[in-house]
């Protein structure tokens, strides 16, 4: 058999390196964007136990049983949370008119939070938009276009940020007075030469 | 007379129950399609790169799409590019895992500091930092 060995060698190796950018993406950062969520979420969780206990509150309050139940729900499904399936639920949502269950849970905890006096509600308030976020970003970074979508956004973001510092930034205030100061006298020469 | 609303198949629980499942399907769909559908097209197009190496097949056995991906396996060129992008996923993905792990670290150690403070007004101290680094300035 004639086999042309060199490009027999690229082929394998390039194989192989494709194969190790399937796992990074596919093994490895599918496993850490969940790792990360749910320790986004335990550190909310312990936060409000943190805040609970630093303040006294009865741990059996509605309010408390209500948004830990919710966070705990969150934990245990972050590894089925996807653009997909938050999608197909909010369709399944609009389509069942009937649908009492979420009716009754955001009123339950109304009525629960409600029950709190103002300061501690601001923090189970506090306590429920975070948890949103994080679940909105792991639903961003975990589906490869939105991933990609994302990374972009933040390096342009990052690139702007780092003109506008150079451009702008606090050092260069007496530089753009100088220059200032430089176009004035050159405009008046100008206006002499006329 | 009231006009009487008719009850539609997705009211209620067993909407709920529907949608639910709908949704797990629909989201392990597009988790488990691209993840073993990739690594088949890779297996795929990487045999038939070696068999057309092998002189099994010619040029017109091979379609136009696998014929260009065979080139392009067979590059030295696109090895330079895969392998950079291997080093540098694998560089961020360490320093993801790291700073995960270091995150984890401090989460952890906090608990149990306050804990031991608790028990043990007391309790000494190694200096190191919540996320398990030596404190700066030390040798």
């Amino acid at each position: 058999m004639n086999v042309d060995m060199e490009a027999l060698f690229w082929t394998v190796m390039n194989l192989a390196a494709v194969a190790t950018l399937w796992w990074l993406y596919f093994v490895g950062y599918r496993a850490y964007r969940r790792d990360k969520t749910r320790q986004a979420l335990y550190r909310l969780r312990d936060e409000l136990f943190d805040y609970w206990d630093a303040h006294g509150l009865d741990f059996d309050h509605r309010a408390y049983r209500t948004v830990r139940a919710l966070l705990n729900g969150m934990i245990r499904s972050t590894n089925q949370l996807s653009i997909t399936f938050v999608l197909l639920m909010i369709h399944g949502e609009r389509r069942s008119s009937g649908n009492t269950a979420a009716d009754e849970f955001a009123q339950a905890l109304a009525r629960s939070v409600e029950c709190l006096p103002k300061t501690h509600r601001r923090q189970v308030l506090h306590t429920l938009k975070e948890a949103h976020r994080v679940v909105g970003e792991h639903l961003v970074r975990s589906a490869l276009p939105t991933l990609i979508v994302d990374v972009a956004t933040r390096i342009v973001r990052v690139g702007r940020s780092f003109f506008e510092n150079l451009l702008y930034g606090a050092g260069r205030r007496r530089q753009w007075r100088e220059m200032d100061a430089f176009m004035v006298r050159f405009g008046e020469r100008d206006r002499v030469a006329t | 007379m009231g006009r009487r609303t008719r009850k539609r198949p997705d009211d209620g629980e067993a909407g709920i129950a529907k949608w639910t499942a709908i949704a797990k399907l629909g989201s392990e769909f597009f988790r488990y399609v691209p993840k073993w559908g990739s690594i088949t097209a890779i297996a795929y197009f990487g045999s038939r790169s070696v068999e057309s190496l092998a002189g099994r097949l010619t040029q017109a056995d091979i379609a136009i799409g696998v014929s260009l991906a065979s080139d392009l396996l067979r590059q030295e060129r696109t090895f330079c590019l895969l392998a950079a992008g291997v080093g540098l996923g694998g560089i961020v993905y360490g320093k993801l895992q790291a700073s995960l792990r270091k995150s984890e670290v401090a989460r952890l150690a906090e608990t149990n500091r306050r804990y031991e403070r608790r028990k043990d007004p007391n309790r000494s101290s190694s200096g190191m930092t919540a996320r398990g680094e030596r404190p700066e300035g030390d040798e």
